[in-house]
Parts: C-alpha cells; sequence; structure tokens
C-alpha cells in the first residue's frame, strides 16, 4: 500500500513539475478568477475606446480560426491572415483561443509578429492555455482584451456588431454577462450580430480533445441560449474541442471551430461573409 | 412514460441474477443513511444553490423510495427551484450482488427531466450506472444521455433541440462510520459530476460534506453543504458556486 501511494505522490509530482500539464490548475484556479480578467480588459476598453472600423463594402468577409496551439511556428495562421489579406472580400481575421499550447511568451509574440506582417486586422480572444501557468500576463501584454466589440460600419451605413467574450475558465462570469445583456440591449441598432468565444457550448461528440475538456456550467448554458436567441444573435462562433459541428438552435447557428496546430492532419478555418445574410463556409489550409 | 417503463424493465431484468440479501433497500439519492425494516423511505429537504455567473435558487426537495423486493427498489422524486426550474425524476436500482460483509454491487438506471419556463429550455436524461458500496465508500460510475428542447418549437428557425449522446457520470462517496450496518450518525465527503436533480457535464464537479443524525425510530435529519467549481479538466478552475441541503428522512 505504501509503495502504491509513493508512486502515486511521484507521478503527481512529476505532472505537477512538467510544463505539459497543470495537474493543480485543473482543480483550483491557478490563474486569475474571469470576473478579475473581465474587469480588467472591461477597464482597457474604456481607456482605449471601442474599435470601430469605417468604409467597409456591404458584403465583406471576415476569416476566422481557432485552437493555434502554436509551439514550433506560426505558417499555419500566418497562411489564413495572408488569405484573408488576398481576399478582395476580406477586411479582418479572428484567432478564437488557445493562442499557447504551454507556458512561456513564445507563442503570443510569435502571433503577435505573424499579425503585424499583414496590412489587416486580427482581433484575438483568449483560451483556456493562454491562461495557465504564466501564459496570461503575455497575453494581457500583446492582446490587452478580450472582452470587447469590434463595430463594422459599411459604406451604405449599415452597422454589423462582432462581440467578444472571454470563457477561458469554462464560464463568462457574472460581469461578463451582465456586459452582454447591455451590449445586446442596442442588437436593434445593428444589421448583424456576431459573438465569439473560446468555449464549446456543447458537448455533443467525442474526441481527445472533448474529454476531459470543460463546458459551461448547465445552468449558464441554457441562460446563454435563451440570450442568444432573443436578441437573434446571426452567428454563433466557438472553439476548443478541435473539430467541426454545427448547431442551428432556435434562430440563431452556432458554428464549432477545428484546431490549426501543426500535427493536425485536416487543419482549417471559416469564411464568414456578411452581405444581406450571413453566410460561412469551411475551408482546409 | 415509456421511460418509466423502460426503466422499470431495465432494473428488474437483473433481478434473476441477485442471491443475496440486502441490510437496506433505496433508490440511490445523494441522502442515504437511515436503515430499517419498512419499505417506503421518504427523504425532503430545502436547499439553496449559489451559481457565481446565474445568482442563486432556493428551493425544495422531495423524494420517496420503495423497496419492491429485498434486491430491487423504485424511486421518484420532485424539485421546485424558485423562479428558475421545476425538475422531476424516476428510477429503479437493482442489487445484482451482496458480501456478506455487507458490501454490494448495484445496477442503477433513472430518468430525469428537467424545465426552465423562464429559459424556454427542457432536457431529458437518462442514466445508468453502477454502484459499489463498501463499510467506507461509495463508488459510482455510469452514462447518460441528455436531449434538450425548447418549450415551445420553432416556426421561424432550426428545431432548437441538442442532444448530448453519452455523458459519463460519476461520484467517489467515503463515510466516517460504516455505512453497511445501522448506524446513529455518519458523515462523509463526496465528489461527484451529479446530484440529485442535475446531472453534470462530466468536468463539472460538486464537492461536499454531508452526514445524517438519527434522532428516533426511524427519522433523521439530513444535511449537506458543498461547492461546485468550473473549468476543471480546462487546465484551470474558476469559482462558480456552493450549495446547501437541510431537511429530513424517515422510513413508514
Amino acid at each position: 500500500m505504501n509503495a502504491r501511494i509513493i508512486i502515486l505522490a511521484a507521478i503527481a509530482l512529476m505532472l505537477g513539475s512538467c510544463n505539459r500539464l497543470d495537474v493543480k490548475g485543473m482543480f483550483f484556479s491557478s490563474g486569475s478568477h474571469t470576473e478579475d480578467r473581465v474587469a480588467e480588459w472591461l477597464e482597457w476598453n474604456q481607456q482605449h475606446g471601442e474599435n470601430i472600423i469605417t468604409g467597409v463594402p456591404d458584403t465583406y468577409s471576415v476569416y476566422a480560426c481557432s485552437d493555434i496551439h502554436l509551439e514550433g511556428d506560426a505558417s499555419r495562421v500566418a497562411t489564413v491572415l495572408e488569405r484573408e489579406n488576398a481576399d478582395p472580400l476580406g477586411q479582418f481575421s479572428l484567432v478564437l483561443g488557445d493562442i499557447a499550447n504551454e507556458s512561456g511568451e513564445r507563442p503570443f509574440h510569435l502571433l503577435d509578429s505573424v499579425i503585424g506582417i499583414g496590412s489587416d486586422t486580427c482581433f484575438v480572444i483568449l483560451g483556456n492555455h493562454d491562461i495557465y501557468f504564466d501564459c496570461e500576463q503575455y497575453y494581457k501584454q500583446y492582446f490587452h482584451t478580450s472582452t470587447y466589440t469590434v463595430t463594422v460600419q459599411t459604406v451604405s451605413g449599415a452597422k454589423d456588431l462582432f462581440i467578444f467574450l472571454d470563457s477561458g475558465n469554462a464560464t463568462h462570469g457574472k460581469r461578463q454577462l451582465e456586459w452582454l445583456k447591455e451590449v445586446l440591449q442596442h442588437r436593434n441598432d445593428f444589421r448583424h450580430v456576431v459573438v465569439s468565444t473560446h468555449t464549446c457550448l456543447f458537448r455533443t461528440s467525442y474526441n481527445y480533445s472533448t474529454t476531459p475538456a470543460a463546458n459551461l456550467p448547465l445552468d449558464e448554458y441554457y441562460q446563454l441560449l435563451d440570450l442568444m436567441d432573443e436578441n437573434q444573435v446571426s452567428l454563433f462562433l466557438m472553439g476548443h474541442f478541435h473539430h467541426q459541428e454545427e448547431h442551428m438552435i432556435g434562430r440563431v447557428p452556432y458554428v464549432l471551430l477545428d484546431n490549426l496546430n501543426e500535427d493536425k492532419d485536416t487543419p482549417n478555418y471559416i469564411v464568414v461573409t456578411l452581405g444581406n445574410e450571413v453566410n460561412y463556409k469551411y475551408c482546409e489550409l | 412514460m415509456l421511460l418509466t417503463i423502460m426503466g422499470i424493465l431495465g432494473s428488474t431484468g437483473v433481478q434473476g441474477q441477485v442471491a443475496e440479501v440486502l441490510p437496506e433497500g433505496g433508490h440511490r439519492s445523494t441522502h442515504e443513511g437511515v436503515h430499517g425494516s419498512t419499505p417506503i423511505r421518504v427523504v425532503g429537504y430545502g436547499f439553496y444553490d449559489y451559481h457565481y455567473a446565474t445568482d442563486g435558487v432556493g428551493g425544495g426537495a422531495l423524494m420517496a423510495d420503495w423497496r419492491v423486493s429485498q434486491t430491487f427498489s423504485l424511486g421518484a422524486g420532485v424539485e421546485y427551484a424558485s423562479s428558475n426550474r421545476i425538475a422531476a425524476k424516476l428510477g429503479g436500482m437493482a442489487t445484482l450482488l451482496t458480501t456478506n460483509k455487507g458490501q454490494r454491487l448495484t445496477l442503477e438506471n433513472s430518468y430525469l427531466w428537467r424545465h426552465y419556463p423562464s429559459l424556454d429550455r427542457q432536457e431529458f436524461t437518462s442514466a445508468l450506472q453502477l454502484g459499489w458500496r463498501a463499510r467506507h465508500a461509495d463508488l459510482h460510475l455510469g452514462l447518460c444521455n441528455r436531449y434538450s428542447a425548447p418549450l415551445v418549437q420553432r416556426s421561424d428557425g432550426g428545431m432548437g433541440t441538442v442532444l448530448e449522446p453519452m455523458n459519463v457520470m460519476f461520484a467517489i462517496e467515503g463515510w466516517w462510520n460504516n455505512q453497511t450496518i445501522p448506524q446513529q450518525w455518519n458523515v462523509g465527503l463526496r465528489w461527484s459530476n451529479y446530484h440529485d436533480f442535475v446531472i453534470e457535464r462530466v468536468a463539472n464537479w460538486f464537492f461536499s460534506a454531508k452526514g445524517y443524525y438519527t434522532l428516533k425510530d426511524e427519522t433523521a435529519l439530513i444535511a449537506e453543504v458543498g461547492v461546485h467549481p468550473v473549468g476543471s479538466l480546462n487546465l484551470t478552475a474558476s469559482y462558480d458556486g456552493w450549495f446547501m441541503h437541510l431537511g429530513a428522512m424517515r422510513r413508514f
């Protein structure tokens, strides 16, 4: 019995001391609380103002990818950004979290450097990998906020709203949900509203990533579905589970983005086209 | 009704494999403890459940189980949570094996319905799990599928239904006193992803401390207090909330 305890303790110590798995963080908060982070994001937004993009054609495209888990180089996400830049309809790109795979500043620096190469903008949110160990400080250093909006004004005066949420801890938290409700009170001012978060809302299919990764608590999940439907959100984008999945819940399409890991055999991203309607398609890299 | 019949059939189907005699019967609830000879047990408690993101709800739950035979019991329960949801469940539990030390292997089949009137959702969950009760431990492992649907079917969009075909459910309990024999009191710790009227996704856990104290005859006070963090196994967890149950159980 003692030998078993020693072996288990040794395994736990090894897991806890390596940089691939944060054992303690699986059970207890190892980074900041969602509430603390959201307060920081909202304060940063207040100081720097809302993102507004003007002069956009009435029909335009946005490229979105997720779970890039940068380890070697950033060539895959760079390809997505280059394709967006080369697309006459392309206006900006989205990276929906899990920039890092392990600890350290390098993944954030890599993403920031490839974003800097292109002429178009890339909007980023954090994922669970970006806040464990000491990653959170680097996310803040390079990308500053993960709870924010981007308003797109088209040449004919239509406005679209992109809402970005922080769900790194598998919850949006009280303050962020309140903020989301406040933002959606102005839903009627916009032609389309696209909401993006990292954590997948659904647990409807299974692969190496879905178990044991976490979802929102059920009560929050149902509240969010109701809020999205009540406000007729045009599109809801998610990542986290490393595969493609689509749901139509009420009037809202929910789209799960695949991952772009270097070892992914079939990496892909989506192109969202906003015009009179909102359409999207998965594209292979 | 069909689900109930399936549950009864599913559970009675294993009766033939059972040859041992139980020290007690009872549909599995998270509040176990009162031993006795009468076949009906009723559990009632008030609760408060606080979720950080979605606020707290208070309410009450009433459950009853009927020991149909030494090896099979049926149970039913209802829960009302203020302004948030109502829930009901049905289930059966068969004892597959009992050792001479009072340990037992059980198979439980249950059906849970949760109704969120303010959120326009309802969910149906069916669950099948094995349980092992030892002197100081209770272990449960099973699978459930969850089907959720809007209360009112939309005419302007998709059906809005979601099927979660296979969720793992588990519970690990440790008890201070030997629970295979009658005790006046007992206290224990529990780690699980489900409770009486909710089966969360596998990485959304409940940690709780609970216990009972027998007043007289076959009546006992029960209590449980616990926390439910969120994001466990997401590499980083976050505080989500806590809950408290206080009530009584009695055999009739």
